[in-house]
């Protein structure tokens, strides 16, 4: 088991966030959490990755305790993870984008006197070359389209090269086309790598593409988990989805 | 594809892996300027200038290292200090102390304290500041740089209290009444350490900063230890400020608890900005810069310093966001453009700058010539009819006749720049360097001189660039024919 | 002697009233404007100088008329507020929260400026108001009349007046509101340019309030600005930025710590106050009695 949740629960004040959560993902799987808004997905996010501490219950990585580490302690032990909002160095360069992270993931950023513009150059171009950027290097990050910059994320993701990555809505706000697109590139290098994936998603169609495994978040508790057939036909997800549809 | 990647490593190249430092043209451009300065007070000597410039040029030099030392944390880490200048006063008062309280101490190993000294306290207060980011951090190093300068001011026994260190003992070299010596000795240590910043900067670690500036939360995810990062960064500047301070204790042989005051902490926050806080060089710039207007304007004027340094600050927030060097180096570019685009772009831009240039090179010499002599509107008093001597002539007069006979040479200038005349493009430097010889000749205040001054400079990087060369001699046009082929 | 030691305690106490009532009257404004705007107004002690100044001016045009000026400067000042929020800080609203700082830092520098051409670079002194001059005995102590009658009441008045405002009044309440969540208030259907400008009015108030009474307590010159501004940061830092009880108590601890400690350790009781302050922002990042900081983990 490479990710495993167990019962954790996080309030803010009385607010509970997530209660009781439990998650198990194996290696190899491309797992998804869904709900509705305010489920508690990006709480659970946010809980893994060790940006909030869970009030309660634990969380365990290759069987080792992450519960509480320092974000940057969970990335280095082989986790990556995309943010809802795009998340990128915006005045710097795509190439230093990228650059970046694979200066932190080989532990080089103390150096204090060599130039960095020679270094890490192969393993950035692999990289940008996998997320199809090579020809943007030299452009200024923040002014690409907001297609480029998911996959600009992806690749400074990439970068430090997780076992799992964790996606946080990777195709909010894009068009279909962008959103057809998008999700071939992650397929395709999740496929390539042998990555581990857990991602949350609005888009039904892309969840039951993609996913093999399928949580269902509800008011912080889990409401149902299984393989996307069974979930698609649970009495319970269906009065969640379809009510608020009608 | 290939073609950018193979640029890219082009332009890398020049210092590539294993490669002789020595092929890096930065650190050539340092060594001239070393030895241009190095020479520089004996030219003062030899012109029979007065022997304050090579006082000022000393103090020029320090504050440029000082100013570096904090844009590493202003505009490299995104963190504004308000307190910069206790390091300042540490390193001046660790350097100080040593010198005067131990007999023994040698010289040189005190000078080497300060910069330990000035780290070993940022780590300190660092450990307390770099927990908090924007305006907690301002007040945070605020409040623990008052407490420097508070610890200075008040511990009698220890420190002197207000009445400083007087009287610290110092090498007998130093005490050369021409200032020559002491001079050199500050220009190689700023020299080397500016260098020194400069591969901090554009090492992993000062790329990792960078990263940090621009978003912490990302930076933290790709595995960056952020709050170790910034303390490193901010002990570097702690460091390379101390030094700074040290160097001016040494220069006065004597330290005041104003060193560590905060207004000398906003005098380089000031300097960054006027330069430029996104540049490498853009402080070195507004500390020259702001100490030549402060020697301008403080000698006669010291009652309107602060009001003129106010308005100043309001208008590079207004106006000048990105510096002076910000400005010059600012470009509108897209990498889809092709070279005619490319080139088209950066000339229109070129004259608009050069309009900005020279409407503040009017209005300089305007707002000097008003503080100079408040009275003479029209005609000065001692007014006599020498066509070049126009300094005699009234503000108005002199005024006029600069707008209207220099707007119209630049607008002529342009036109042909703007349709690559080759012709244009040497004629335009020309009247850049005559301008600048006319200020001079006319005695200009040295603040607008400089303004003049990097107005040449601009010109310069602008039309001797190698793309730009090419474009002037013909090579435009044979890209533009290309360009409408691939259309066709 | 026990007597002796009981008297001293109760002087310094009342003496910590007074500096905590002298620098409460200056900071509640900045914090009030730093809850509503999310500036810290550097420039805020250039209106607690120019509260005095005008004090100088008033008293030595009617020769002598103390009590209307501590309504007419203040009300000076306001004018002055007004103008530099309408004209510099109404543009940056939506720049880096930086920049606003280094523009408020920048009207400091002309602020300063103007005073000594308009008062000169000398000290002057504002007389007590007639009847205040001397000394009132209270348990078998001294203490000076102006600051029990005028500066304590004063600076109660103010914690009173800003509480009854702030949750008695509509008005106050929206402002109170904007306090909380800053983006809301948009929502609420609030002119956000006018409540802007008016909190800004009211904190520009307070300043040359605070300036006002405390003039004829000390020297006037040009650089009390400078002086004051490090101490009300430390004081709003302490007890929470925005939240007005914790400027309060910000304020008393201020007042008492400096007051019992010039008692031990004369020379140095300034950076006792600093050193508490890091250590409560190590402890508790949003100062005292603040709202939780957003992004801190």
């Amino acid at each position: 088991m490479l990710l495993r949740v167990e019962n954790v629960t996080m309030s803010f004040g009385g607010f509970i966030a997530t209660n009781n959560v439990s998650l198990n993902v194996e290696k190899g799987q491309m797992a998804c959490i869904i709900g509705p808004n305010g489920a508690g997905k990006s709480t659970l996010f946010n809980l893994i990755t060790g940006h909030l501490t869970p009030t309660m219950g634990k969380i365990f990585f290759h069987d080792q305790d992450i519960t509480g580490k320092a974000p940057h302690t969970i990335c280095q032990l082989g986790m990556g993870r995309s943010f809802q909002r795009t998340n990128i160095f915006p005045r710097l360069t795509v190439f230093e984008n990228v650059q970046v992270a694979v200066l932190s993931h080989t532990r080089k950023t103390l150096n204090f006197l060599t130039p960095a513009k020679t270094m890490v150059q192969e393993a950035t171009f692999a990289l940008l070359e996998d997320v199809g950027l090579v020809d943007q290097a030299k452009s200024t990050s923040g002014t690409l389209s907001y297609g480029y910059q998911k996959q600009l994320e992806l690749g400074i993701t990439l970068a430090s090269d997780p076992e799992i990555l964790l996606l946080d809505e990777p195709t909010a706000g894009m068009s279909p086309q962008e959103t057809t697109n998008s999700i071939e590139l992650i397929a395709r290098i999740s496929r390539e790598r042998g990555l581990t994936l857990l991602f949350t998603e609005h888009d039904m169609d892309v969840v039951f593409s993609v996913a093999e495994k399928i949580t269902v978040l509800h008011q912080g508790a889990v409401l149902a988990e299984g393989a996307p057939e069974d979930v698609k036909n649970d009495p319970d997800v269906q009065r969640i989805y379809l009510g608020e549809a009608a | 594809m290939a073609t950018s990647q193979d640029s890219l490593q082009d332009t890398a190249g020049a210092v590539g892996k294993g490669q002789s430092a020595f092929r890096d043209p930065v650190l050539w451009g340092f060594l001239v300027a070393l030895v241009l300065f190095f020479w520089t007070p004996e030219l003062i000597i030899y012109m029979e200038w007065a022997d304050f410039w090579i006082i000022f040029l000393t103090e020029a030099f320090i504050w440029s290292l000082f100013a570096v030392a904090f844009n590493l944390l202003m505009g490299y880490g995104g963190l504004i200090s308000f307190g910069q200048a206790a390091y300042l006063g540490i390193g001046g008062y660790t350097a100080g102390l040593l010198l005067k309280y131990l007999v023994w101490m040698n010289f040189y190993v005190a000078l080497v304290a300060a910069p330990i000294g000035g780290a070993l306290a940022a780590l300190v207060i660092g450990y307390f500041c770099i927990r908090r980011t924007h305006i907690y951090f301002a007040i945070l190093t605020l409040a623990f740089g008052h407490i420097v300068y508070l610890i200075a001011f008040k511990w009698y026994d220890f420190t002197g209290g207000d009445n400083g260190l007087i009287g610290i003992p110092v090498p007998e070299w130093i005490k050369d009444p021409t200032f020559v010596s002491y001079y050199k000795f500050v220009l190689v240590i700023c020299m080397v350490s500016i260098y020194l910043l400069w591969r901090i900067v554009n090492s992993p670690f000062g790329k990792t900063l960078t990263a940090i500036r621009e978003n912490e939360v990302r930076a933290d995810f790709v595995g960056i230890n952020v709050q170790r990062h910034k303390l490193y960064a901010f002990m570097i500047a702690g460091a390379f400020s101390a030094l700074a301070g040290a160097l001016i204790m040494i220069n006065e042989r004597s330290v005041y608890p104003d060193l560590a005051h905060w207004t000398q902490s906003t005098q380089v926050l000031l300097m960054s900005l006027l330069g430029g806080v996104y540049t490498f060089f853009g402080p070195v710039v507004g500390a020259f810069l702001l100490l030549t207007m402060d020697a301008d304007i403080t000698q006669n004027y010291p009652e309107i310093w602060q009001l003129f340094l106010g308005g100043t600050l309001v208008l590079i927030l207004f106006a000048l966001p990105g510096g002076i060097v910000g400005f010059i180096q600012e470009r509108d570019e897209n990498a889809a453009d092709d070279m005619a685009t490319r080139m088209a772009k950066l000339m229109a831009q070129f004259s608009r700058k050069s309009w900005y240039f020279f409407g503040g090179a009017v209005s300089f010499t305007v707002f000097f010539s008003i503080l100079q002599t408040p009275d003479s509107w029209w005609i000065s008093e001692d007014w006599d009819f020498e066509l070049l001597s126009l300094i005699t002539w009234g503000i108005l007069p002199r005024t006029i006749l600069q707008l209207v006979v220099g707007a119209a040479i630049l607008w002529w200038l342009l036109r042909g720049i703007q349709s690559f005349q080759a012709m244009h493009r040497w004629l335009l430097l020309a009247f850049t360097v005559l301008s600048l010889a006319l200020h001079i000749y006319l005695e200009t205040p040295l603040s607008g001189l400089l303004l003049v001054f990097l107005w040449a400079v601009y010109s310069f990087y602008c039309l001797f660039e190698p793309d730009t060369r090419q474009a002037f001699s013909g090579g435009i046009e044979v890209v533009k024919d290309a360009a409408q082929e691939a259309a066709e | 002697m026990v007597d002796f030691f009981t008297n001293v305690f109760f002087v310094q106490l009342v003496n910590g009233l007074f500096i905590a009532a002298g620098i409460y009257l200056v900071a509640s404004g900045l914090s009030l404007v730093f809850g509503v705007l999310g500036i810290l107004n550097f420039a805020h002690g250039s209106f607690y100088m120019y509260g005095a100044f005008f004090v100088f001016t008033y008293v030595g045009f009617t020769a002598g008329d103390f009590w209307p000026a501590l309504f007419i400067a203040p009300m000076v000042v306001v004018i002055l507020g007004v103008v530099m929020e309408v004209v510099f800080l109404r543009p940056i609203y939506k720049a880096d929260p930086l920049y606003q700082l280094l523009l408020t830092y920048a009207m400091v520098l002309i602020f300063g400026d103007l005073v000594k051409i308009l008062y000169g670079a000398e000290n002057l002194s504002v007389a007590r108001p007639e009847g205040f001059e001397g000394t009132v005995t209270i348990a078998g102590s001294l203490f000076p009349s102006y600051q029990i009658f005028v500066l304590l009441p004063a600076g109660f008045l103010t914690v009173l007046g800003l509480y009854l405002f702030l949750n008695r009044t509509n008005v106050g309440r929206t402002v109170r509101a904007a306090t909380q969540d800053r983006e809301m208030i948009g929502a609420l259907g609030v002119n956000v340019r006018l409540l802007y400008t008016g909190v800004f009015a009211i904190g520009a108030f307070l300043g040359g309030l605070g300036g006002a009474v405390l003039a004829p307590m000390g020297a006037l010159y040009p650089g009390m600005d400078f002086d004051v501004i490090i101490e009300v940061f430390l004081v709003v830092v302490l007890g929470g930025l925005g939240s007005m009880a914790g400027t309060a108590l910000g304020a008393l601890i201020y007042g008492e710590l400096k007051s019992f400690g010039i008692l031990w350790v004369p020379e140095l009781e300034s950076v006792f106050i600093y050193v508490l302050m890091a250590v409560v922002l190590v402890a508790r990042p949003q100062g005292l009695l603040g709202k939780k900081v957003e992004g801190g983990h």
